[in-house]
C-alpha cells in the first residue's frame, strides 16, 4: 500500500477525534452564549478544531512516501543490487 | 442601473471564458501536455462540491437555523481523513478496471451485473433531479433578483409565468447545451475530460473569490469587523439564537447531515466523476485531501457573517435568506459586487450542473440505453458499423433529459421549498449507493442479490418518505398521503413511518431507508450464494493493492476471439484510429505483433474488455465481448484455484512446489527401486540358467560315463576304475555344488542357523591352513605365513569363517602362476578390525570386475584357458558371510603382479559383542 502502517492508524486516531469533537454531546459543551475575541464561542470552536484536523490531514498525508518516489527508490535499489 | 443585457452579456463572457479554457484544456490533453496534471487543480475541482446550495443556501440555512449548515462541509473533511481506506481504494478499483460510474462501480464489483446498473442509473437519475432543480432555481432567482436592481424585490413565483417565459426554463436549456458542448465532444474510451476538469477548477476559485468579496464587504464594509458584527447581533433577538444550539433537539439534523455528507463526498454522481474518474495521477490524492477540506473551510467562514448582516440589514424578514449574498450589496447600491456575486453563482450552478449532468448521461447511455439496445436483436446493433456516434447521440439526448427533469421537479415540487432543504432530499438519495460501495470494497462476501435488494429496498423508502410527500405538497398528491398515511394508514404516515415520530423528516427518512438498505444488503449477501465472477471481482476489488498490477483485470475469459473481430469492436465504439491506436500501444508494451497475430490470447480479450468498459460501462462491455469472444467463462473451482487471496494463491503454490518436490523425490526413488528390481530379475534369470549351465555340466559326465560302463560291460578293470572315480568325483562336485546353492539361498533368505560366539581367529587360521596344505604342496606353491603377534578375537561363526578363509586360499591356489606359485597369507588387527589378506602372484583382476566377481557364478572374464574347476559361488558366498559379520570384503592389486584378496571383520569389544544379531536382517 502507498501509505505505512503508522500514518493509517494515526489517520483513523484522526478521524475518531473530528468524529468525537465535531459531533454532539461534545459540541453541546461549547453550544454557550460566551463570546472569545467578540466572536461566538460554538463558530470559533468549530472552526478552530477544523482547521486543527485539516492540518493534522496535511502532515499525514505528507508524511506518506508517493508512489512515484517509491519507483525511484526500488529502481535504485534494484541498480545497487546488479553492482 | 443594470440593464438585463448587461447581466446577459456579463454571464454570456464568462460562459465563453469558461468554454475557452475547457476547449484550451483538451488541446493540452492532445498535446500531451496536461493541464491538469497537478493536485491544485484536482483538489479545486472537487470543490465542485459546493454549488450554489453554498452560495446561496448555506446562508439561508444559517439565516434560519444558525450554525447547522456546517454539518455539510465538516463531513467531507471527516471522509477525507480516511481516505487512504475508502477514496484511495475506490480510485485505485477504478482505474485497474476502468470504471467509469457509480453505476460501473457498483455493477463491476457484483458480476457486472447489467440490472444492478440499470437500478443504479435509476436512482442516481431520479435521486439528482432535485438537486439539479435547486442550481436551476438559484439561477433564475438571482438572475431575476438582480434584474431588479436597484430594488430588492423577490422575483415573481414561477409557475405564473409560461415555460417558455420562464427563466429556469432557459437556464436549464443554456445549461444542458453547455454540458454537451463540455462533455460529449467525442468519445474517449478513458472518459477523461480535461478541458471540463480544468473549467470546473476555474469555477471553484471564481465562486471562492466572489463569496469571499461578499464576505469581507459585508464584515468590513458593513460593519467593523467580526466583533462589531456579533456585538450587533447579540443585540437583535431575531439574530442571536443563531449562536448556540438548544439542547439535543437542536442537533436532531446534525449528525444526520454529518453521515449524509460523508457519503455524499464519495456517492454523489459528479463527486465520484471528479475526485475518482478524473483522476489523472494517484498522488495528487495526497494534497487534494488537506486542499480541499481546506476550501471547504474557507468558503464557509463568512457564511455566519453574511447571514448576520442579512437578518440586521432585512430585518422585516420580506427578503430570502437564500439572496442575501446577492441581496446585500444591491441594498448598498454596490452594482460592480452584486455582478461579481452572480457571477459567482452562476459559476457554482453551472459546475454542478456540467459535472452532474456528464457523470449522469454516462451512466444513462452505458448502463440504461445501451444495454438495452444491444439486447434488442432486430436493431442488430451488434453487428453494425461504427456506433461512437450513436454513443454520442445518447448522451447528448441523456444531458437534455437529465435538465429537463430537474426543471420539471423545480417548476412543480421544488419552487416553494429551502435551496438545502430540496439539496438534502438528493443528499439521502445519493447516500443509498453507500453501504454497497463501501460494503463492496471491505467485505468481499456482499452478493448481487444483497446489493439488489438493499438498494431497491433503499430507494423505495426514500421515495416514499421524501420523494412522494413533496409531490404532496405541490398537490401531485392528496394532501392526506401525509397527514393520514396512504390509504389511510396511520402506521404508513410517510414523516412517522411505523409510528417513528420525534425525528425530523430527514433524519426519520435516512433512519429507515439506511436501516432497509443496510439490513437488506448484509442479509441479502448471507443468504444468497455468489456466481464465479462475482467471486471474482469481489476478489479484485477488496484485494486491489495486492492484486493491482498483477492482475489488470478480471481474468474472467478464458476463450479468444480473433485479433480482427476485437479490432473491429472496439472500432465501432471509440473510432478506428483510437481503436488502432490503443491496439498497437498495447503489442509494442508486451512485444507482440498484431499483424501475425491471429488469435486474440485472453489478455487481449480482457484489454479490450477494459477499453470497452470505459467506453459503454462494463455490463455492455461484457455483452459485446461475448459476441465475438467464442471461449467459455472460467469455472466455479476454477476461480477458487487461480484466485482468492494473493496469500493463499501463494501459499497454495508454495504447497503445489513442496508436493511436486515430494513427488520428483519419489519418483526418482521408485526408479532407482525399479531399476534396482530389474537388476534382480536379471540377476536372478542369469543364475537359474547359470546354475543350470553348471549342474549340467557335471551331471552330463556323470550319464555319459555311466553309460558307457552300462553299454559295455567287457571293459577293463584299469579303464572301468577310472571311469568310476571321475563320476564319483563328478557327484562330489555336484553335492558341493548343490550344497552351496543351498547354503547361499539359505543366507539370502536368512535361514542359515549361525554359531555365533566370541573366537580367536589365530587357531581360525591355521586349521584352515592345514586343511589346504594338500593343495599347495601338491602344485608346489610357495606360501608364506605372516600373522601379526597378537589378534584379537572376533564375534563370528567358527565354521563359517574358517569356510571363507579356505575359499580364499583355495582361489588363490587356483589363480596363482602355474610355475613359480607364491602366495603370501597375512593377517593383522588394525582399527578395531581383524584384517586377512590372501596375495597370489596370478594374474590379477582387471579394475572393472573387482566388484563384480563376488556376485554370483561371476568369475573374472579374463579366464585362463584351462580354468581349474570352480562352482563360481565361492566368492558370492564369502561375501555374505563377511557381511554377515558386519565386515567386509574386497579384492585389490597386489603389489608387482596378481591379486589381494582381503577381508575385515571388527573385533570383539563391549559395545560391538550383540551387534552382529542386530544387523541379522540389515545384511542379507
Amino acid at each position: 500500500m502507498a501509505r505505512s502502517g503508522a500514518s493509517r492508524d494515526w489517520s483513523i486516531v484522526t478521524f475518531l477525534f473530528a468524529a468525537l469533537a465535531l459531533n454532539p454531546p461534545v459540541l453541546t459543551i461549547f453550544s454557550v452564549d460566551v463570546f472569545v475575541f467578540g466572536i461566538p464561542l460554538l463558530y470559533l470552536y468549530l472552526f478552530a478544531v477544523w482547521a486543527i484536523i485539516v492540518a493534522l490531514v496535511a502532515r499525514l498525508a505528507g508524511a506518506g512516501r508517493s508512489a512515484a518516489a517509491e519507483a525511484r527508490d526500488r529502481d535504485r535499489r534494484g541498480a545497487g543490487h546488479a553492482r | 442601473m443594470l440593464a438585463s443585457w448587461v447581466i446577459l452579456l456579463v454571464a454570456a463572457a464568462y460562459l465563453s471564458l469558461l468554454f475557452a479554457i475547457a476547449y484550451y484544456g483538451d488541446k493540452r490533453a492532445d498535446a500531451g501536455r496536461s493541464l491538469i496534471a497537478n493536485p491544485y487543480i484536482y483538489a479545486l475541482s472537487i470543490a465542485v462540491y459546493c454549488t450554489s446550495w453554498t452560495f446561496y443556501g448555506s446562508v439561508g440555512r444559517a439565516a434560519s437555523s444558525g450554525i447547522d449548515f456546517l454539518p455539510i462541509y465538516l463531513g467531507p473533511t471527516l471522509t477525507f481523513v480516511v481516505w487512504g481506506f475508502v477514496l484511495q481504494k475506490i480510485i485505485r478499483i477504478c482505474k485497474a478496471h476502468r470504471i467509469t460510474s457509480i453505476a460501473d462501480f457498483i455493477s463491476s464489483r457484483y458480476g457486472k451485473s447489467a440490472r444492478l446498473s440499470v437500478l443504479v442509473t435509476l436512482i442516481a437519475v431520479v435521486g439528482i433531479m432535485p438537486y439539479i432543480s435547486l442550481q436551476l432555481k438559484a439561477v433564475s432567482i438571482s438572475f431575476n433578483v438582480l434584474l431588479q436592481y436597484p430594488e430588492v424585490v423577490m422575483p415573481p413565483v414561477s409557475s405564473r409565468v409560461p415555460v417558455l417565459a420562464d427563466t429556469a426554463f432557459l437556464v436549464a436549456l443554456l445549461m444542458a447545451m453547455f454540458a454537451i458542448l463540455f462533455g460529449t465532444r467525442h468519445i474517449d474510451a478513458s472518459e477523461h475530460h480535461e478541458g471540463m476538469v480544468a473549467a470546473i477548477a476555474f469555477e471553484s476559485v471564481v465562486k471562492l473569490m466572489a463569496f469571499l468579496a461578499i464576505g469581507v464587504f459585508v464584515t468590513f464594509g458593513l460593519y467593523d469587523g467580526f466583533g462589531d458584527l456579533f456585538a450587533k447581533a447579540a443585540q437583535a433577538p431575531h439574530v442571536a439564537p443563531l449562536f448556540t444550539v438548544d439542547g439535543a433537539a437542536g442537533y436532531g439534523q446534525w449528525m444526520t447531515l454529518m453521515v449524509l455528507s460523508m457519503a455524499a463526498i464519495i456517492c454523489l454522481p459528479r463527486q465520484f466523476q471528479v475526485s475518482v474518474v478524473e483522476n489523472v495521477n494517484e498522488d495528487h490524492l495526497k494534497k487534494a485531501v488537506w486542499l480541499f477540506p481546506l476550501y471547504l473551510l474557507i468558503i464557509n467562514i463568512f457564511v455566519l457573517p453574511i447571514a448576520i448582516g442579512g437578518l440586521l440589514h432585512f430585518p422585516d424578514g420580506n427578503v430570502d435568506a437564500d439572496t442575501f449574498v446577492l441581496t446585500l450589496p444591491m441594498a448598498e447600491k454596490r452594482e460592480g459586487l452584486a455582478l461579481f456575486a452572480f457571477i459567482g453563482g452562476l459559476s457554482a450552478a453551472t459546475g454542478m450542473v456540467i459535472v452532474a449532468a456528464i457523470a449522469l448521461s454516462t451512466m444513462i447511455c452505458n448502463d440504461l440505453v445501451m444495454p438495452a439496445l444491444l439486447r434488442l436483436s432486430w436493431l442488430r446493433l451488434t453487428a453494425r458499423g461504427d456506433l461512437s456516434g450513436l454513443l454520442l447521440a445518447i448522451r447528448r439526448g441523456s444531458i437534455i433529459l437529465i435538465l429537463m427533469l430537474g426543471y420539471a421537479y423545480y417548476r412543480f415540487i421544488g419552487e416553494s421549498a429551502a435551496l438545502v432543504t430540496i439539496g438534502l432530499v438528493s443528499f439521502a438519495a445519493a447516500a443509498q449507493f453507500a453501504p454497497a460501495m463501501i460494503g463492496g470494497i471491505f467485505w468481499k462476501g456482499g452478493t448481487r442479490s444483497g446489493a439488489m435488494t438493499g438498494l431497491s429496498l433503499g430507494f423505495a423508502v426514500w421515495i416514499y418518505t421524501l420523494l412522494l410527500p413533496s409531490f404532496a405538497r405541490s398537490g401531485w398528491l392528496p394532501a392526506g398521503f401525509i397527514d393520514t398515511g396512504a390509504f389511510g394508514v396511520a402506521l404508513l404516515k410517510p414523516h412517522e413511518l411505523f409510528g417513528l415520530s420525534g425525528m425530523d423528516n430527514l433524519t426519520h427518512a435516512v433512519f429507515w431507508s439506511m436501516l432497509v438498505n443496510i439490513g437488506g444488503y448484509v442479509v441479502g449477501s448471507l443468504l444468497s450464494r455468489q456466481s464465479a465472477i462475482e467471486r471474482i471481482q469481489g476478489a479484485l476489488f477488496v484485494d486491489v493493492f495486492t492484486h493491482s498490477g498483477a492482475y489488470g483485470g478480471s481474468r474472467f475469459w478464458r476463450g479468444s476471439a480473433t485479433v480482427h473481430d476485437l479490432r473491429v469492436l472496439l472500432g465501432r465504439f471509440i473510432g478506428s484510429a483510437q481503436a488502432d491506436q490503443a491496439l498497437n500501444d498495447y503489442a509494442r508494451a508486451r512485444g507482440l505483433n498484431l499483424a501475425k497475430l491471429r488469435e486474440a490470447d485472453a489478455s487481449l480479450v480482457n484489454f479490450v474488455e477494459r477499453l470497452l468498459a470505459g467506453a459503454i460501462g462494463a455490463a455492455s462491455a461484457r455483452v459485446m465481448v461475448a459476441s465475438v469472444a467464442k471461449g467459455e467463462v472460467v469455472g466455479l473451482e476454477e476461480v477458487m484455484k487461480i484466485l482468492d487471496e494473493a496469500s493463499q494463491v501463494i501459499e497454495y503454490s508454495h504447497g503445489l512446489e513442496q508436493k511436486s518436490r515430494e513427488l520428483e523425490a519419489t519418483t526418482a526413488e521408485l526408479r532407482a527401486a525399479n531399476e534396482r528390481l530389474k537388476e534382480l530379475d536379471r540377476l536372478k534369470d542369469d543364475f537359474i540358467s547359470t546354475v543350470s549351465h553348471e549342474l549340467r555340466t557335471p551331471l552330463t559326465s556323470i550319464r555319459s560315463f555311466s553309460e558307457i560302463l552300462s553299454d559295455h560291460p567287457g571293459l577293463d578293470l584299469a579303464q572301468r576304475d577310472r571311469f568310476l572315480k571321475i563320476i564319483v568325483k563328478e557327484s562330489e562336485r555336484l553335492t558341493r555344488l548343490i550344497n552351496e546353492i543351498l547354503d547361499l539361498a539359505k543366507m539370502e533368505a536368512g535361514r542359515m542357523d549361525w554359531q555365533m560366539s566370541d573366537i580367536d581367529p589365530r587357531p581360525v587360521i591355521e586349521d584352515a591352513l592345514a586343511a589346504t596344505s594338500g593343495l599347495f604342496a601338491e602344485r608346489a606353491i610357495r606360501l608364506d605365513v605372516r600373522l601379526a603377534e597378537t589378534l584379537r578375537p572376533v564375534h563370528a561363526d567358527r565354521d563359517r569363517l574358517m569356510q571363507v578363509i579356505i575359499n580364499l586360499l583355495s582361489n588363490a591356489v587356483k589363480f596363482c602362476d602355474q610355475t613359480d606359485g607364491h602366495v603370501v597369507v597375512a593377517a593383522e588387527s588394525r582399527g578395531g578390525h581383524l584384517r586377512f589378506r590372501v596375495t597370489d602372484n596370478g594374474q590379477g583382476v582387471p579394475p572393472n570386475d573387482r566388484r563384480l566377481i563376488f556376485e554370483k557364478f561371476q568369475e573374472s572374464r579374463e579366464k585362463l584357458s584351462n580354468r581349474p574347476p570352480g562352482t563360481g559361488l565361492g566368492l558370492a558366498i564369502s561375501r555374505q558371510i563377511v557381511e554377515y559379520f558386519a565386515g567386509s570384503i574386497w579384492v585389490e592389486e597386489a603389489p608387482g603382479r596378481g591379486a589381494a584378496f582381503c577381508f575385515s571383520i571388527p573385533e570383539t569389544s563391549d559395545e560391538t559383542a550383540a551387534a552382529p544379531l542386530g544387523r541379522r536382517e540389515g545384511v542379507v
